[in-house]
């Protein structure tokens, strides 16, 4: 039980010390996390950051569909998401959906390698339908 | 959280220098956790976090179930906001969360918590009005929006006039709102979103977000409390059985079937019929719920607890805790103008859910028999 509780406290001080200096930025060009079903870090650091707890699946999410998307392979969380992301909720025939937006940074999968800024304005969409992992959308704005 | 500190013997002869450095270790690790005062008897203690909606009546919970158990486990609460007791659970810092910020079956999977209601209350609109008497002020969703917006900027507004038969003065809106990530703060931007479309457009639902200018920022709920009560012609929201207790002016709402409301135990019971608790979290829409005489701002204060890799006697007791209040808190919810979770048959779904719950080993923690 001593070890196990030394433990604790040990985890507990290198959460409180370590965790809030890793910006959002950092975890966003670190490539995303998958969800697997177990319990995810990305979204612990991302709640233990303080980010609007209603949010983190979204931006969870977010980072995910990158490593898939056909046009962006990185995007930019940014550090005031909490503040700008917009929540709505709808109940409708297929039950509760929860939509948040927000706008950032992503980059275009296949921009010129010589090309210094392949980083352009998108705006994130999250669909989650009856309580299911969020769908995303990056779509491009002028 | 579980301290043990076993008073040791001292006539037994030459004490190990290792003993002696891991009882100091203990010691010292015990007093930087935050225990000023090291226990010299078997004692669990159980740590939560969260809802200053829910504070005074978990308060309460928590003194009577250690009379219960007759000091075998101490209960300790801190009261700060929702956003806050979801950080420290996340961070295994606390035993229990408890929030006003309904988490989605989605988000819990992604930390393997369990999620269930406690407690029902309301947000209610409160204002300072000079002249102005307790149950005469009566708004809209939409009036609410507008003024939260900074469309209407006086009390004497003809779209607050339409709604009220009196004189108002002609005195300017302050209107307040909760900076930290507060449930109350969740609750209440998902009426005005419900009922403002420009509200949906340019702010949303949140537990925290961008408000528009108009809107000053404050700290935890008393501090909108106080806010409102010392500032004439302030515009807040508050727990409804905190703005009863403070004796400030609660707004009447329009609902959905169109009639005003006043809040009270009975207009907040009418809303709750509505409820169907059908989801594995629990997860509920809280607003605009049909019925002629319903509240149209619920708030569910959940507990949340992690359902892995749990400590056996640190979860046992505080499910144990959590039990203790569905089966013996009722009057103390009532006492505190909150309705308690009486359903029999939801009270044995929860618990079958707790039956779970597994230790780091994988074994099961708590069941039936383990009731206080």
């Amino acid at each position: 039980m001593n070890s196990q509780r030394f433990l604790r406290l040990l985890s507990t001080a290198i959460i409180f010390f370590v965790v809030p200096s890793i910006p959002v930025s950092s975890i966003a060009k670190g490539g995303g996390l998958s969800y697997s079903g177990k319990p995810n870090r990305v979204f612990r650091e991302l709640v233990i950051q303080g980010e609007r707890p209603e949010i983190v699946s979204c931006l969870l999410a977010t980072l995910e569909n990158v490593k898939h998307n056909k046009k962006y392979n990185e995007v930019i969380i940014p550090d005031d998401v909490s503040d700008m992301a917009i929540m709505h909720e709808n109940v409708s025939n297929n039950g509760l959906i929860r939509t948040i937006t927000f706008s950032t940074l992503a980059k275009d999968r296949a921009g010129n390698p010589l090309q210094l800024n392949t980083w352009s304005k998108v705006m994130v969409s999250c669909e989650q339908i009856e309580e299911a992992l969020p769908n995303v959308t990056l779509a491009s704005l002028p | 959280m579980h301290l043990r500190i076993v008073q040791s013997s001292t006539n037994e002869g030459l004490i190990p220098l290792i003993t002696m450095i891991r009882g100091l270790l203990i010691v010292l690790l015990a007093i930087a956790a935050g225990w000023h005062k090291p226990v010299l008897a078997i004692q669990n203690d159980v740590a939560g976090a969260g809802s200053s909606f829910a504070s005074g009546v978990v308060l309460e919970w928590a003194q009577a179930f250690m009379a219960d158990v007759k000091g075998r486990v101490n209960v300790a609460y801190k009261s700060s906001n929702s956003g806050d007791g979801l950080r420290s659970v996340t961070a295994r810092t606390v035993d229990f969360a408890i929030s006003d910020i309904p988490l989605t079956e989605a988000d819990l999977r992604h930390d393997d918590l369990v999620q269930f209601p406690l407690v029902i209350g309301a947000v209610v609109p409160i204002a300072n009005i000079p002249g102005v008497a307790q149950g005469q002020l009566r708004l809209s969703g939409q009036v609410l929006a507008d003024i939260y917006m900074g469309v209407i900027k006086f009390w004497d507004d003809p779209a607050i006039r339409s709604l009220n038969d009196m004189s108002l003065p002609h005195l300017a809106i302050v209107p307040f709102h909760r900076a930290d990530n507060s449930g109350s703060s969740y609750t209440f931007t998902y009426y005005l979103s419900k009922s403002s479309d420009q509200w949906r457009k340019i702010a949303g639902i949140g537990s925290r977000l961008k408000w528009p200018e108009a809107s000053k920022a404050v700290k935890g709920g008393d501090a909108m409390k106080h806010n409102v009560l010392s500032t004439s012609g302030a515009l807040g929201y508050l727990e409804y059985g905190q703005a009863l207790r403070a004796e400030v002016l609660r707004v009447s709402l329009k609902n959905r079937s169109g009639n005003f409301v006043a809040a009270n135990v009975q207009s907040i019971r009418a809303a709750t019929n509505a409820l169907t608790w059908s989801r594995k979290s629990y997860y509920e829409t809280i607003v605009d719920l049909p019925g002629q005489d319903s509240w149209p701002i619920l708030a569910i204060s959940y507990g949340l607890i992690h359902s892995t890799k749990t400590d056996d006697d640190d979860i046992k007791d505080t499910v144990s805790f959590m039990d203790w209040i569905y089966h013996h808190g009722a009057s103390i919810a009532k006492r505190n103008d909150l309705l308690p979770i009486e359903n029999t048959k939801l009270i044995q779904q929860i618990e079958t859910t707790w039956m779970g719950l597994r230790n780091g080993s994988g074994r099961q923690v708590w069941s039936l028999s383990e009731h206080p």
